[in-house]
């Protein structure tokens, strides 16, 4: 370990919604590459196959199918076991690379019928929509959504809506429906020392909540010879996946993109020895 | 129209290698690495580790366009060392980091989660006292 970093992390909040930790001792391109991660390559679960049966409603089709895929579906411990669906072994679709949902609403009354989240059935019990589960566990409290259940269409008198959906494994990079987190707040050097940013008037901007400064100063001195160490992070959830296990998969997926390039790394460099 | 596939930006076709060893002409010890299907996440991870190595003079990467999903990453080193080992140590280094983020995350997270526990339960407890107490 001749040159690596040791980083330290002080958590400072762990909610089921939201996360905020700082981060020490490592590299701003580090840090960054976490925060990327968390965005684009966390796997979760969202519907990305459907075939519509009957839609008689005021929505098109290709409508209904995308506001499908951007409903959250609860993919803790469910999605780490699954194996993405390019990758299986079966042909079309299986219980380990999909989950089945099936949605059947027809209003026969004379009022409007919205079509929720609540009326979508699923043949896996753990994968549910986020807003049923919560329904379920009898959470009603939240400090950031509206946890009713989630609009997909309303039916007058007389409309249809019959689909069935596969909901696959992705990550972000791929569609953001497959994002885990609302937000991932990344903030370092609060008192710009560093100058990486340059005001025209510091005294007009307000002040970090990470702020070290006092009452009448605006900015710190300028440090010229040190570079960002302290970085303070703040994921906010979706309910899709909890935000530390949003993390510990962010890490994880580094790993694998690291150790598959040493892998391919050192078979190159063998190759080129026997050449 | 004419979109590629979004997945064409991490999913390798066949026959196409993850990494390839081109070696410079003009310079020894100095070595270009292309990476296929990788972005800024991980190049700018690299780069950075390799500058920390006191072998490598020179460390750079870049992407030479946005819509080819890969990057080129060149290293200098010094005669004691060669490109391709301060590269797999410079991995190695980021590994161990992430490893070890890992396992202090794990830990200092641990009062945290179980103090959600510990607090489900005593307000579990709090809800079937009320619940008792009402009866009588």
């Amino acid at each position: 370990m001749p040159h690596a970093n040791q980083p330290i992390v002080s958590i400072t909040e762990l909610t089921s919604e939201n996360l905020k930790f700082i981060l020490t001792d490592t590299d701003l391109s580090v840090a960054n590459s976490l925060r990327r991660t968390m965005i684009a390559e966390v796997p979760t679960l969202a519907v990305d196959w459907v075939q519509i049966d009957q839609n008689t409603s005021v929505l098109f089709d290709e409508f209904i199918a995308h506001r499908l895929g951007l409903i959250p579906l609860y993919s803790e411990d469910s999605v780490e076991k699954m194996t993405y669906s390019r990758d299986c072994q079966c042909d079309e679709f299986c219980t380990n690379c999909s989950v089945k949902f099936s949605l059947h609403v027809t209003n026969d009354e004379d009022s409007t019928r919205a079509v929720t989240t609540a009326d979508m059935v699923s043949d896996n019990p753990d994968v549910l929509p986020v807003t049923t589960r919560r329904r379920q566990q009898g959470d009603d409290s939240s400090d950031y959504v509206d946890t009713d259940e989630i609009l997909i269409v309303k039916l007058r008198k007389g409309q249809e809506l019959r689909l069935t959906a596969y909901a696959k494994k992705g990550f972000g990079k791929e569609h953001a429906k497959w994002n885990p987190t609302a937000g991932v707040a990344f903030e370092y050097d609060p008192d710009n020392a560093f100058r990486h940013t340059i005001f025209p008037l510091p005294s007009e901007w307000p002040k970090s909540e990470f702020t070290e400064l006092e009452e009448d100063q605006h900015e710190a001195a300028f440090d010229p010879s040190s570079k960002p160490n302290k970085f303070f992070l703040n994921i906010e959830g979706t309910g899709v996946l909890k935000p530390e296990t949003v993390v510990l998969t962010c890490i994880s997926v580094l790993k694998k993109k690291l150790s598959d390039l040493q892998t391919h790394l050192s078979q190159e460099m063998h190759s080129e020895e026997m050449s | 129209m004419n979109a590629p596939a979004t997945f064409e930006s991490f999913y390798l076709f066949d026959g196409e290698k993850k990494i390839t060893i081109e070696k410079d002409t003009k310079v020894q010890n100095a070595a270009i690495f292309t990476v296929n299907k990788e972005d800024h996440t991980l190049a700018n991870m690299l780069r950075a580790q390799l500058l920390k190595d006191p072998n490598v003079i020179f460390a750079g990467y870049k992407i030479p366009h946005p819509l080819e999903h890969k990057f080129i990453l060149r290293v200098q080193t010094t005669p004691e060392s060669n490109p391709s080992e301060a590269l797999s140590n410079a991995i190695t280094d980021l590994i161990s980091e992430m490893s070890l983020l890992e396992e202090r995350f794990k830990v200092f997270s641990a009062p945290f989660l179980l103090g959600q526990v510990l607090d489900l339960h005593l307000l579990q407890d709090a809800l079937k006292e009320k619940q008792e107490s009402a009866f009588d």
